[in-house]
């Protein structure tokens, strides 16, 4: 009993010295600016002000924000083409479902009746297929739910991003890399190869996805390009 | 009524019916093609994997945004304390305008909090990159996992339709064993020659113990739906927690981060106006910025408990479920009295069952 006193006593001891402190760790600061002189002041300030233009750089700040951009813009690129190339496969679901339950090679399908109970089996190859055509079909429209919002959502944040490109993530030839060697990986591969089938079902998403990737690509020479380098010609 | 005992069947028949019961088990098993059964484990399974890629890749997340909100944290509380602090001499009249000794003052305290936030730009700075890169790591991650899992769903229905199918295909079995039962079970109660007793009561066994097989491997099958609904329910739970809150996880943090950038960009004007020298720049200035940039640390805040609450509630739903498996109620062969009437109240019962 008599420690638990104590012990009280203890903690409320110590909350009065954090109080204590705490006030007048704030007080400190006040009582400097109540008692500080102009001169002082003025000097420090100065100070300040020269280490904030080092601090808060036009450029540095910029460059940062042009970083962050492009990882939002180049995550939604990606998934862009990565979402395509799983929607792809369903873009004939339909034909492909009614094919297999006409003809009856779904998996694990039941194996013809025999005579002897052939007659009673309650779930027999055709009941089989039925439900497992519905079951698949349903399937395969929630998935492709799934991939088109998906496909949306990252098509929504690319183009608004290259819309308002404040950072200028476009022109900045370090990014062109990345997505150049992007475009040159297999994932990019794939969709490009698989891009007739995507056509077919959702023209509207594919032309949307190519706008994003013909920004990066290297443009061919128009007509009113000069015909020597204006590099070359600016040296001469 | 007609109530007949027989010597005690005593522990060997126990001992039987238990080795029965086994033998109905590993039956069952087997009658279930393994093809199905490692289907619907891999469902489980690939919801598992997709589960833990993302918890996995976002401890990645969770480390990198740690070492900035804790600093962050720190330097927050140091500003908070200037901000009153101006707010106390602003109330005490301290920072009068017009007054040289107030402009002072003012341009003085309106300097020492750019340059506190100016020590937290300092610190995203340095943490930026790790940050961007575990992002970028988080989001092919749940992509990845997203795209997997949502190939649970077909296999888990595959699985069910194939256990209907089995469970249908057994129930004819049923009928035909019920059935052989009642006939056996007719034949031993309206005979009441003494050698034929004996031999009607062994082949009314028999035709019980297949029934009992049958509807032992019934359990498991029924059993083996109620897993494959709870795992259709877990993976669809994973699939759906990755895509509703995992997508877009790695939007927020970048977008916080856009919005602190753009805080530390609407200083630079301040900042180039305070380098030039002059304290007086620096003491007209209003603060809006500062508001503005409360407003982002809440979303800091919120950002972090996001993703956390996302993990948290991921696996409570998850344990949620699991409470739902229910144990079999085993029933062996075991009784050593047999009552006809008992014995036509289990077939009942029995048939009832199936058709319930």
């Amino acid at each position: 009993m008599k420690y638990r006193i104590r012990l009280s006593a203890i903690i409320v001891l110590l909350f009065i010295v954090f109080l204590v402190i705490r006030s007048q760790a704030s007080e400190t600061t006040y009582e400097f600016y109540s008692n500080a002189d102009q001169q002082t002041l003025d000097i420090e300030t100065r100070e300040m002000g020269n280490q904030l233009r080092t601090m808060f750089n036009q450029q540095d700040v910029a460059g940062r924000q042009r970083d962050i951009d492009f990882a939002e813009y180049f995550a939604n690129l990606r998934k862009l083409v990565f979402y395509s190339n799983k929607l792809a496969t369903y873009s004939d679901y339909e034909r492909d479902l009614v094919f297999a339950r006409d003809n009856e090679i779904f998996k694990g399908l039941p194996q013809e009746p025999d005579q002897d109970d052939g007659a009673d089996t309650p779930m027999n190859r055709k009941e089989f297929t039925e439900t497992k055509y519905e079951r698949m079909k349903k399937n395969v429209q929630e998935e492709i739910a799934t991939y088109q919002d998906l496909i949306q959502l990252s098509l929504d944040s690319c183009q608004s991003i290259i819309a308002n490109d404040l950072t200028g993530i476009m022109i900045y030839p370090g990014y062109q890399v990345r997505v150049k060697r992007f475009m040159e990986g297999k994932d990019f591969r794939l969709y490009t190869d698989r891009k007739d089938i995507m056509t077919q079902a959702w023209p509207e998403f594919v032309a949307q996805i190519d706008t994003q990737f013909s920004y990066w690509q290297e443009k061919p020479a128009g007509p009113d390009d000069p015909i020597i380098d204006p590099t070359i010609t600016g040296a001469l | 009524m007609q109530t007949k005992k027989y010597s005690a069947i005593g522990w060997r028949n126990i001992i039987l019916g238990l080795v029965m019961v086994i033998a109905a088990a590993s039956i069952s098993y087997a009658s279930v093609p393994s093809v199905e059964i490692g289907a619907a484990d891999r469902a489980v399974e690939i919801a598992r994997q997709a589960r833990d890629r993302v918890e996995i890749s976002s401890k990645g997340v969770k480390a990198s945004s740690d070492v900035l909100f804790k600093e962050f944290a720190e330097r927050t509380a140091e500003l908070q304390k200037l901000l009153d602090t101006r707010v106390n001499l602003e109330n005490a009249g301290l920072l009068a305008k017009d007054d040289p000794m107030g402009d002072a003052r003012r341009a003085h305290i309106n300097g020492k909090i750019l340059v506190e936030v100016g020590a937290l730009k300092k610190v995203c700075d340095k943490n930026l990159d790790g940050l961007l890169r575990s992002l970028e790591n988080f989001d092919k991650a749940v992509a990845d996992s997203l795209v997997d899992s949502q190939a649970t769903r077909s296999i888990n229905s595959n699985y069910e339709v194939a256990l209907d199918q089995y469970i249908n295909q057994e129930k004819t079995r049923f009928e035909d064993a019920v059935e052989a039962a009642q006939e056996a079970l007719d034949n031993y109660r309206d005979n009441t020659d003494a050698s034929q007793h004996k031999r009607l009561l062994k082949q009314y066994e028999r035709a019980k113990k297949r029934m009992l097989q049958i509807e032992q491997r019934r359990k498991i099958y029924n059993a083996r739906i109620k897993v494959a609904a709870m795992n259709q329910e877990i993976s669809g739970l994973i699939r759906e927690k990755i895509r509703t809150d995992g997508n877009d996880v790695s939007s927020r943090f970048r977008a916080v981060m856009t919005d602190l950038y753009n805080c530390f960009a609407k200083i630079i004007p301040v900042a180039e106006s305070g380098g030039t020298g002059s304290p007086e720049v620096l003491a007209n200035l209003g603060f809006n910025n500062i508001e503005g940039f409360r407003n982002t640390l809440d979303i800091v805040d919120d950002a972090t408990a996001k993703l956390s609450k996302v993990l948290d509630e991921m696996v409570n739903d998850v344990l949620t479920g699991l409470g739902e498996i229910k144990v079999i109620d085993e029933q062996g062969f075991s009784s050593e009295v047999m009552s006809v009437e008992e014995e036509m109240e289990f077939l009942r019962l029995q048939r009832q069952n199936w058709e319930g």
